[in-house]
């Protein structure tokens, strides 16, 4: 369990995930299953620590195959971990099953970053909003309607779209479609799988701040997946950025974007294309992203980082708080006390997700 | 060329007298994809040129119509669409031409790179031999032992090593690899005179975005490829592109250089459009995006197509007449929008064939004469709105 910098209990912890890994097996060909190669698996998720709080933000970035989408999946327990636990509200999902895990599940949403998959196009708008308070049985059927006009207005909709098809709309109208039927249910918890990917760059915006808004009326805890900073920066309370299943530096959405700690995440904010002409650079970090069939030994990012040393290629570097609230797994960033770094310590949105030395 | 050459060398283009060294030229271009017993009208009249070695972007909402431009240009569209206006390119009209003709013409000058990798991949090949067959067709000159060393030479310069991996097929490498193989492609083969992109980058993540980016401006100086790249990202286009369109509805609302459009934009959209961009760091506070969503693609006939989202609105002119795309007094800079006078001046006697002197006036308002020929009824009525609201647009002018 984590213990490290958890703080009073003023707020809330609506979910947390102690030590996930997740590990998918290879399908192996036929060639290798000849040469009777050891089986080999995808190592995914490789000791990830996350606390949420109700009514906070967090962001989950990374480059693609990270692991943050399968991190999403864990929370909701859409899969189970290899090892590893998550707690709902001081429940263990692991310890229910069937009938009870089914009615937790109504207190957590999830929002994909393809609407057009998401939504059963041919049914009604209506229908489709309604339909997770039927699975879950909650409410007479004219109550079901009321609460998914509801959402749909929570949703910037406007009922007139109820009755209409969803493959009437546009994608930005049907990802508002999916929020509408992640939050119809109330949830406790939303976890977004980079729900503006797929989105225009203004109605984007749109989505943004229609996710800032459902957080502040229904307290929600978000956690908010995306390989943009850019995008989560304008959400996220606190991030945790993961590279190749670990969890390489976590913090303040707001410190980690002006001030990275760790090499990969400066490589990540370098690549954000910024808006101005007059601005132009240069790619950084040329390296590729090695397999997580055989992650790195030692700091799974020392191929690509810029200040690799010896010890970087043998050695993991642990996740440490390296300045008050701020915890980065990297042999080169010096740890700094807090007399140093001159911050406070004692937020209890600045919790770490408790990382694991290991 | 100075950018001040350049955007006057464009401008001049824009009538079809090709000056010998444009690259590029679309007159007028509609296209119409058939829907039931109606027509969609994906784009309307649209008219741009390119230089050689130019890198121009065109942005824009989701539908108004940037793939399909660059469809038509490709000559992708045959079979499935009405397409009016004309294609240059070095001189040589791709419109209306037989296939055999256009690969012909079209034969190694045009690269494409297209949104989604996976598709431009044979599944049942491996990537080696895919590329090899590049080389064989289009590189005679290389000997046959010295492919593969050429093809990873070329695989190294995307950021991929290849060793060992060219026996493996399509589906055993990510997306951003397989967009950066696609582009490796396009390397090997003789280096086309222009490249169309279509969001090259949109489905990788950051890293991947700015590799793919850096590479496709190594490509240009190397080679002095001309790139022409369809994006709804405009801070990939402020990275990589010296000019830029912007469309709305089909139709091209503004055009100017990147600096220009940045600096000052001059369409309502393009301003609320660049207002909607997350900065990073971020700022305190919400984004603003533009209100309200784009109702359909399809090119208003009457009035301006972005009147509805539009915080700017000037009166009854916008409901009534579609703004042609006129000098904003800005030099190469260009915007369809009442609130630039000119435009409604030269909408309302639009509709001349191309040669009209510089700039804007024959594709203004009513669209440009020979691509409009089957819907003269329709344009005339259009004219006659121009007419009877000319006086409106003095009052609507005056009393801004
Ligand atoms: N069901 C699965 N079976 C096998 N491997 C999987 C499965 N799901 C994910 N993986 C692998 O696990 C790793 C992490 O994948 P994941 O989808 O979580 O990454 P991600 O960060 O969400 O990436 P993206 O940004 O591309 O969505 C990848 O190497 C992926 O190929
Ligand atoms: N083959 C087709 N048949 C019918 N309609 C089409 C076809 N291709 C495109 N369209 C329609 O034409 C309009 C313009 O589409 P286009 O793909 O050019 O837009 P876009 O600007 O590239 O949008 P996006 O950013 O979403 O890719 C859309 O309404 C689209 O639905
Ligand atoms: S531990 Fe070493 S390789 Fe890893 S990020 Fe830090 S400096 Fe780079
Ligand atoms: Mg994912
Ligand atoms: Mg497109």
């Amino acid at each position: 369990m984590s213990d490290r910098g958890d703080s009073t209990g003023t707020v809330a912890v609506v979910t947390e995930a102690v030590g996930l890994v997740k590990h998918y097996p290879i399908s192996e060909s036929i060639s290798s299953r000849l040469t009777r190669r050891p089986k080999r698996k995808v190592h995914a998720l490789n000791g990830v620590d996350l606390k949420v709080h109700s009514g906070e933000t967090v962001g989950v970035i990374g480059e693609s195959g990270s692991g943050k989408s399968t991190l999403g999946r864990l929370l909701l327990r859409l899969e189970v971990p290899t090892e590893g636990q998550v707690h709902f509200e001081g429940i263990d999902l692991a310890s229910l099953k069937g009938e009870d895990l089914r009615r937790l599940r109504r207190n957590m949403g999830m929002v994909f970053q393809n609407p057009y998959s998401a939504v059963n196009r041919r049914r009604s708008v209506l229908a489709v909003v309604r339909e997770p308070l039927e699975v879950h049985d909650i409410g007479t059927k004219s109550e079901q309607n009321l609460l998914a006009l509801k959402a749909l207005d929570l949703a910037g909709l406007s009922r007139s779209v109820a009755q209409r098809r969803s493959s009437e709309l546009s994608g930005g109208q049907l990802q508002r479609v999916a929020i509408a039927r992640a939050v119809v249910t109330k949830p406790r918890l939303i976890v977004a799988d980079e729900p503006t990917a797929s989105l225009d760059i203004s109605v984007r915006a749109q989505v943004i701040n229609l996710f800032a808004d459902l957080r502040a009326e229904l307290g929600l805890a978000l956690v908010f997946i995306s390989h943009d900073l850019g995008t989560v920066s304008y959400l996220a309370d606190r991030s945790i950025v993961l590279y190749l299943g670990r969890v390489m530096e976590t913090g303040r959405t707001a410190v980690i974007e002006r001030e990275p700690l760790h090499p990969y995440t400066k490589a990540l904010i370098a690549s954000i294309p910024i808006p101005d002409p007059h601005q132009r650079r240069q790619a950084p970090d040329r390296g590729e992203i090695p397999s997580a069939v055989t992650p790195p030994p030692g700091c799974s990012y020392h191929p690509r980082c810029p200040l690799a040393r010896p010890r970087c290629r043998t050695e993991t570097p642990p996740l440490e708080e390296k300045r008050p609230s701020r915890w980065a797994a990297c042999w080169e960033v010096p740890v700094m006390a807090a007399h140093e770094g001159g911050v406070l310590v004692g937020d209890p949105h600045a919790s770490p997700p408790a990382g694991r030395s290991r | 060329m100075t950018t001040v050459g350049k955007n006057l060398a464009s401008r001049h283009a824009q009538d079809n007298d090709l000056a010998s060294s444009t690259l590029l030229a679309v007159g007028s271009l509609s296209v119409r994809f058939p829907q039931g017993k109606q027509h969609l009208r994906a784009v309307s009249s649209v008219s741009f040129s390119m230089e050689p070695t130019e890198s121009v972007a065109v942005v824009g909402e989701s539908g108004s119509g940037k793939t399909t431009v660059l469809r038509a240009i490709a000559g992708l569209l045959s079979g499935q669409a009405l397409i009016s206006g004309s294609i240059t390119l070095h001189g040589e009209e791709l419109i209306g031409r037989e296939e055999a003709q256009l690969r012909q013409l079209r034969g190694n000058q045009i690269g494409f790179i297209f949104q989604d990798p996976v598709n431009c991949f044979n599944p049942s090949m491996t990537i080696g031999a895919q590329l090899r067959r590049i080389l064989k067709i289009h590189r005679p000159e290389v000997a046959k032992s010295n492919w593969d060393a050429e093809i990873l030479s070329i695989l190294g310069r995307v950021g991929i090593d290849g060793r060992g991996k060219l026996k493996n097929y399509p589906f055993e490498f990510s997306q951003g690899q397989l967009q950066r193989i696609m582009i490796a492609g396009v390397c090997l083969g003789s280096r086309p005179a222009i490249l169309l992109a279509d969001e090259p980058t949109t489905s990788l993540d950051v890293t991947t975005e700015a590799h793919v980016l850096e590479l496709l401006r190594e490509l240009r100086a190397e080679s002095g490829m001309a790139l022409l790249l369809v994006t709804h990202n405009l801070a990939v286009a402020a990275q990589i592109c010296d000019r830029a369109l912007v469309m709305y509805g089909g139709r091209v609302v503004e055009e100017a250089s990147i600096i220009d459009l940045f600096d000052h934009p001059s369409h309502p959209y393009t301003r609320q459009l660049l207002k909607s961009l997350p900065h990073f760091p971020h700022r305190q506070g919400r984004l603003s995006p533009i209100p309200g969503e784009l109702v359909a693609a399809i090119a208003s006939e009457q009035g301006c197509s972005f009147r509805p989202r539009c915080a700017e609105v000037l009166g009854e002119i916008c409901a009534l007449q579609v703004p042609g795309l006129v000098p904003t007094g800005q030099l190469g800079q260009k915007a369809a929008c009442h609130l630039f006078p000119a435009a409604s001046a030269k909408g309302v006697d639009g509709g001349k064939d191309h040669g009209d002197e510089v700039s804007g006036g024959e594709e203004s308002g009513a669209e440009g004469g020979r691509a409009e020929e089957s819907e003269g009824a329709c344009q005339a009525e259009r004219k006659g709105i121009g007419e009877a609201t000319s006086r409106r647009i003095g009052e609507a002018t005056a009393s801004r």
